[in-house]
């Protein structure tokens, strides 16, 4: 898929884990690896809001358009 | 989804006794079939037996799908399909009767077996459709 989620990168320069912020915002750590991992085939804007809220960030800093 | 289970549990046992009753029985008819009806009756009582066996086994492998709690995947609608064709092929199968030696066939198509079959068929689409809907409900965050 060429849109890369790049939420591993924000995490680690919080120096955050995934259980933490999955907790945080209120989903299983389960679907949270899913999003993390690229599986993911949507992602909710209340997730997106939800994650932006926790991490202090842009919903362009976890999301990137890779055409190849 | 606790109905769907036991409701499930009970017709796989049911399925399961009537397709090892059908095997049982059928060795004795099939081999009755040959000795006053000749080979090719045999065949096609075997071949009828063939197709009910198959019934059966699907109904049960859909059922246990349904017992484990696995509703709308592709493995279901892939067992709904296979038992939609095998109504319909079903339906159309020549029988072959008579005594040896005066075969007669007989082409008794049921249109009812037929329309249910197609209808079954249809049914299997819709459900390939909602096993690709809930798959990406699933892969939805």
């Amino acid at each position: 898929m060429p849109i890369i989620v790049t939420l591993d990168v924000e995490l680690a320069k919080r120096k955050m884990r995934a259980g933490d912020l999955a907790e945080a915002i209120g989903i299983t750590p389960q679907n949270l690896s899913v999003l993390k991992a690229g599986h993911a085939k949507a992602i909710r804007f209340s997730t997106l809001e939800a994650i932006c809220k926790v991490l202090g960030c842009q919903p362009g800093d976890l999301l990137r358009f890779d055409p190849d | 989804m606790d109905r769907i289970a036991r409701l499930s549990r009970v017709l796989r046992l049911c399925f399961a006794i009537a397709l090892a009753t059908l095997i049982v029985l059928s060795s004795f008819v099939i081999a009755i079939t040959y000795q006053e009806a000749g080979r090719w009756a045999a065949v096609s009582v075997a071949a009828e037996v063939i197709l009910q066996g198959a019934l059966l086994f699907q109904g049960e492998r859909l059922l246990a799908l349904y017992q484990r709690g696995v509703l709308f995947e592709s493995a279901n609608a892939r067992r709904f399909r296979t038992i939609a064709l095998l109504v319909v092929a079903a339906a159309v199968l020549p029988r072959v009767r008579g005594p040896a030696g005066s075969l007669e066939v007989t082409f008794q198509v049921d249109f009812n077996a037929i329309v249910v079959g197609l209808f079954m068929l249809i049914l299997s689409w819709v459900m390939f459709e909602a096993a690709k809907a809930a798959d990406e409900q699933r892969l939805t965050v």
